[in-house]
């Protein structure tokens, strides 16, 4: 077995996409292994599929490395490939279009089998709401993935622009929601208003 | 002010009007209001996804075993990469048929069944069976170039 050292992301990044070493790749395993299988299970799929994804994602990564163009874009393109992966297994098990499949949506079909990760994943679904399909994929990479704009328009193969509007687009939407709730758990000023909720017996 | 620098204004991004807009704020208390409900929106985000964002907690044994079946596959990948290597070699050598049956000779007799079932550590084995077959049917020179280049190749995996 192949034992890497514990080093930070970023320079496990650096150092395979210098050597391209199987030692090398081994450390970055490890790192990213864990981060990928976040992807596919908070997506809604199974533990098995997600750790058999995981794995064709990293040996993709390592497989082609030679095709990332722009460094600085690696985790882009790690999840880039992770959605590809993900459509392709859509495809191959929903006998669908991919296309017309929601990816962000899948996670209600598993709702009966949902994992610890899955539930957390609730409230911050339940933020997400509101939005669109396209929208809280944006979202998720953003907040869950931690990826920048360019990031984010390499892994979803959309324009720059787009992702920044839909990031302006998706919070403004989502402001409302928070007045929404601020409302609610507004305290009722006049003795009026409380009365309304309160029944004074006598 | 452009509309992108108001974007990443608003998602907490440096840009170089960060000072114009800063400015604007002050003396806007309608712009004021709607940046603190984007930053509020912001940080609620944040907050909900912050278990998410640890990553979901799988455990060192279960990482180790991923770890070597990816690797396991690799290997896979890296000997398909050999053999064709040594195959590009011989073709024009000693001709497309006999390279093929060369190879698939070589691997039976490292007890591999055929050159798709070899394995990393009988590929030594493998190029000096593969070495022999060739110094019979092609000669001695082609022999010599193939135990180099699969001694090479070798060296190259490692």
């Amino acid at each position: 077995m192949l034992e890497a050292p514990n080093i930070p992301e970023t320079e496990a990044v650096a150092t395979f996409l210098r050597d391209k070493s199987e030692q090398a790749f081994a450390a970055l395993f490890e790192i990213l292994y864990p981060k990928v299988l976040r992807y596919f299970i908070l997506r809604g799929t199974p533990d098995a599929v997600a750790e058999e994804l995981a794995q064709d994602v990293l040996t993709a990564v390592y497989r082609h490395s030679d095709a990332l163009r722009d460094r600085q874009l690696f985790f882009g393109w790690l999840f880039r490939i992770a959605r590809n992966q993900l459509l392709q297994h859509v495809r191959k098990h929903h006998r669908k279009d991919a296309d017309t499949i929601a990816i962000d949506d899948l996670d209600t079909q598993s709702a009966g089998r949902m994992r610890t990760e899955q539930r957390i994943a609730g409230s911050f679904r339940e933020w997400l709401a509101p939005l669109e399909p396209q929208e809280r994929q944006i979202m998720m990479l953003r907040y869950i993935e931690e990826l920048g704009y360019q990031e984010i328009a390499t892994a979803l193969n959309i324009p720059l622009g787009t992702v920044k509007w839909k990031i302006f687009r998706s919070k403004a939407k989502l402001t409302e929601t928070l007045k929404g709730s601020r409302k609610e758990t507004e305290p009722l000023e006049t003795s009026d208003e409380r009365r309304k909720l309160v029944r004074i017996p006598g | 002010m452009n509309e992108e620098n108001w974007f990443a204004y608003l998602d907490n991004v440096a840009s170089a009007e960060d000072s114009t807009i800063a400015a604007h704020l002050k003396s806007c208390s309608a712009c004021r209001e709607t940046v603190e409900l984007m930053r509020s929106v912001d940080q609620a985000l944040l907050d909900s996804s912050a278990t998410l964002r640890a990553g979901v907690p799988v455990g060192n044994p279960a990482i180790a075993a991923a770890k070597e079946k990816a690797l396991a596959r690799l290997g896979s990948h890296s000997l398909s990469l050999r053999l064709g290597s040594l195959y590009l070699l011989l073709a024009p050598m000693c001709g497309v048929e006999t390279s093929t049956r060369a190879i698939c000779a070589a691997a039976y007799r490292v007890s591999a069944g055929s050159p798709r079932l070899l394995e990393d550590r009988s590929w030594l084995g493998f190029v000096e069976h593969l070495h022999s077959i060739v110094a019979t049917l092609c000669g001695e020179p082609a022999a010599q170039l193939v135990r180099e280049r699969g001694m090479r190749l070798q060296q190259e995996a490692a």
